[in-house]
């Protein structure tokens, strides 16, 4: 037994000194060996064939010493190796750098990097692979890499001016690795698509001026360009994020940055947020642009609200596109109801349901108006008819655009009319008031003209005006204007489309362009048309300034609400900090603007909502 | 409330009312008090006293005979004793006209841009000046300096200072450096030091 003990002891010393003496007998060697294999990797890398079995076995030899510990591999040859690669690398990148492309460089870096985790896998030790990685990256691609990517005729921006997406996407692998790596290229791709954006503003703004001096009237059609250019931009720079580069956050952000910063803009006197709605009424009507498939048509609106939430001023859209849905429904201009639904089921849940609440309302406004007529005609075949067709479309004041509503001296057969629908309504509800809006309603007439009768169909204005010819042969301005008891400007417009425009149903005296508050009318009997039912157009009053005054108001009141409700809440806040968290609250309707919170605080201090503290003028406190 | 109400005419017991009311702290009497004070002065208007047209002679006056230093309680107190007195019907806001010529006396040789400053009010400003408005403009003349320096553009300031302040950043960069030169010289030396003396 204890001899055995013995020779066990004595064969563990015989192993142990057996090492250490291999070691002294490579000690001397030891350099050279590393730098054998050292030399013998440069060789392959420069594409010699070399024997690989023969350095695994000389680096298994580094690890075996080391008895379970890497010491020797890692202090011994590692770091030496490593050191050594970055200096190859760094030679490599100062050469390739100067004569290559930016695409042939990063093709060269993705094979060298290709090929040095193939060395490892081959005869270096696994662990070597991380290190090994980042040096050579941190070589080829961290230290050159403004140089590379910012390569005048082969950078970044010339891969995205010439939609190098193949390279795009190998940049992005290969920067995606680095730390940071991204950040630079992310920025280039904002800076590239914003200046893309920019140069569309700029050419839009630039056909709107030259337009205008030609003084051709067709404007529209180009800001409908202007808009379906940016959607066309937005799709193609899309597909970029989500296949180059490949769905990652920064470039999201990039792009939705980019888009912020020309979606923003003003051209030719329209924001974006009133062309976008424009160009979807456009969509929705009928007779709008080109005809579109059901599905063209979908994908468009989809669009149409991706764009919107790049656009700060959402309210500013909200109240545009409810003045073009009311047109729509009013006039019966709308394409298709799934459409109109659709879009607004997109809105909703996009900007949520506050913010089409009034627009469904609207158009469910219009789905009880039907229901209303059909029981509005078994009330006229009970009770007296007032001997003309009538509808009448009840609409709920809050959710529709606040209208004019004048005392338009109506006819005695339509004020019939509308005394038969008032005793219908009250017998359906008893404590609503209706407000009758002239100005949006429709008339068919016939004029019965020498050669033949011609069924005209007019606004309820332009009817009542015609119906004024029924009693008079020739009538002055004045004498028009005071029958119908209608603004100076309204009677201009309303003679103007029928006197002066395509159709002329009354005549002239003079017979000019314009109308004047001396001319007198009659009636033009001689006036034919090859069709039997024309329609007398009236151009709708530029409602621009309006929209955005009343945008402005709610403004105010929004911003109010805010302001108020924070410091409810808070009680006492510093400026700042009410700032941010109202422009934070309201962000999602539109970007209210810092000297309007301002004044807005002000007022609320005079109505003594809040006062300012005694100790520190930029605190504010509430006032219960 | 107090018998010596009703035999208080001169601008002298008013304002030493006046100071009395603000100097103590109790915020939520003092805004009655001050409104009394006030009811009492639209009476004593009533009885032909104390008119609206000579009030810048009286205060005038009470300015001559009080020693008030640039920074001090006492100052604070009677610039807000001018707003006070100006006011009308019960109005918590004074007219631009009534404004401009309290600030020409009352801030003169306090405020270094107080030449453009009632300028650029006369010519931009459409409202009356409020209650707020009012002592921040004394803050203000405080603080900044003649190149605008010292005016914290981040700064609750009310929005007829900030137009101001943008008003004469446009001024000083069209007209390049001259009219900087020209600002310095509007400034009086005397004024300054006593302004740098309450920093």
């Amino acid at each position: 037994m204890d001899r055995q003990v013995i020779m066990l002891d004595h064969g563990w010393g015989l192993m142990q000194t057996g090492t250490t003496k291999l070691i002294k007998i490579l000690e001397g060697d030891w350099v050279r060996a590393r730098e054998a294999v050292i030399a013998l990797i440069n060789q392959e890398r420069e594409g010699v064939q070399i024997d690989r079995a023969l350095l695994k076995n000389v680096l298994a030899i580094f690890v075996e010493i080391g008895m379970g510990n890497m010491e020797c591999y890692l202090n011994d040859f590692e770091a030496e190796f490593l050191s050594d690669t970055a200096g190859y690398y760094t030679r490599k990148a100062s050469n390739w750098i100067q004569q290559d492309s930016c695409p042939e460089y990063m093709i060269k870096a993705e094979e060298c990097l290709k090929r040095e985790k193939d060395r490892v896998t081959h005869y270096l030790h696994s662990s070597t692979e991380e290190k090994l990685i980042e040096q050579v990256q941190e070589q080829l691609l961290s230290k050159v890499s403004q140089q590379l990517l910012e390569k005048e005729h082969s950078g970044c921006y010339a891969l995205l001016r010439e939609d190098k997406t193949e390279d795009l996407t190998r940049m992005y692998n290969l920067f995606s690795k680095i730390p940071k790596g991204l950040d630079p290229v992310s920025l280039m791709f904002k800076q590239h698509v914003t200046s893309e954006g920019i140069a569309m503003v700029n050419q839009a703004e630039e056909a709107a001026n030259s337009r205008k001096e030609n003084r051709s009237v067709s404007s529209g059609s180009q800001e409908q360009m202007f808009i379906r250019k940016v959607i066309d931009l937005h799709e193609k720079y899309m597909l970029y994020v989500t296949t180059c580069f490949a769905g990652h956050t920064l470039f999201h952000k990039a792009l939705k940055e980019a888009f912020e910063v020309f979606c923003n803009k003003v051209i030719a006197g329209s924001s974006s947020a009133e062309l976008l709605s424009n160009f979807s009424d456009n969509i929705l009507k009928k007779g709008g642009s080109e005809k579109l498939d059901d599905d063209v048509i979908e994908d468009t609106l989809d669009k149409v609200v991706k764009l919107l939430a790049y656009i700060s001023d959402k309210d500013l859209f909200a109240e545009f596109y409810r003045k073009k849905l009311a047109r729509r429904l009013l006039f019966g201009t709308s394409a298709n109801d799934d459409h109109e639904r659709s879009i607004l089921s997109k809105l909703k849940q996009q900007c949520g349901g506050q913010f089409t609440s009034k627009m469904e309302g609207m158009v469910t406004d219009l789905q009880l108006a039907k229901d209303n007529q059909s029981e509005f005609e078994e009330f006229q075949k009970i009770n007296a008819h007032p001997g003309i067709d009538l509808t009448v479309t009840v609409l709920t004041t809050g959710f529709w655009p606040s209208y004019k509503s004048l005392d338009l001296n109506l006819p005695a057969e339509m004020a019939k009319c509308v005394e038969v629908f008032k005793e219908f309504y009250q017998t359906k509800t008893k404590h609503r008031k209706l407000t009758w809006q002239y100005s949006l309603g429709t008339c068919n007439v016939v004029g019965k003209f020498q050669k033949k009768p011609i069924e005209l169909v007019v606004t309820t204005y332009q009817a009542s005006l015609l119906l004024l010819f029924n009693s008079s042969d020739k009538l002055t301005y004045s004498e028009i204007l005071s029958q119908l008891n209608l603004s100076d400007d309204d009677v201009v417009r309303l003679l103007h489309s029928l006197s002066c425009a395509k159709y002329k149903i009354l005549a002239k005296e003079p017979n000019t362009k314009t109308i004047s508050h001396k001319d007198s009318f009659m009636f033009n009997a001689e006036f034919t048309d090859k069709m039997r039912r024309i329609k007398v157009p009236l151009p709708p009053v530029d409602e621009k300034k309006k929209v955005i005054e009343d945008v402005d108001k709610d403004r105010r009141y929004a911003i109010d609400a805010s302001i108020v409700r924070i410091m409810k809440s808070r009680k006492v806040l510093p400026y700042h900090q009410l700032l941010s968290e109202c422009v934070e609250q309201l962000s999602r309707m539109f970007k209210p603007d810092f000297k309007i919170i301002k004044k807005r605080i002000e007022d609320l201090i005079t109505r003594d909502y809040l006062e300012r503290d005694k100790d520190n003028p930029n605190t504010f406190r509430y006032l219960a | 409330m107090d018998s010596s109400g009703s035999n208080m005419v001169n601008i002298f017991d008013i304002y030493r009312r006046y100071c009395d009311i603000r100097s103590r702290s109790g915020h939520e009497g003092a805004k009655e008090e001050l409104n009394l004070l006030l009811k009492l002065i639209e009476s004593k208007r009533m009885m032909g006293f104390l008119s609206l047209n000579s009030i810048f002679d009286e205060l005038h006056g009470l300015m001559s005979h009080l020693d008030l230093m640039a920074g001090s309680f006492q100052f604070t107190c009677f610039y807000g004793f001018v707003f006070f007195m100006c006011r009308e019907n019960g109005q918590r806001n004074i007219t631009i006209s009534k404004a401009i010529t309290a600030w020409k006396l009352v801030l003169s040789g306090r405020f270094r841009l107080l030449n453009q400053w009632c300028d650029f009010v006369e010519k931009h400003q459409r409202h009356n000046i409020s209650e707020d408005t009012w002592p921040q403009i004394l803050a203000f003349s405080r603080c900044v300096h003649e190149d605008l320096e010292g005016y914290d553009s981040k700064g609750a300031w009310p929005v007829l200072i900030d137009d101001f302040v943008a008003h004469m950043y446009r001024i000083t960069r069209s007209n390049s450096c001259s009219s900087l030169n020209i600002l310095l010289k509007c400034g009086d030396p005397k004024v300054q030091s006593c302004i740098s003396d309450d920093a």
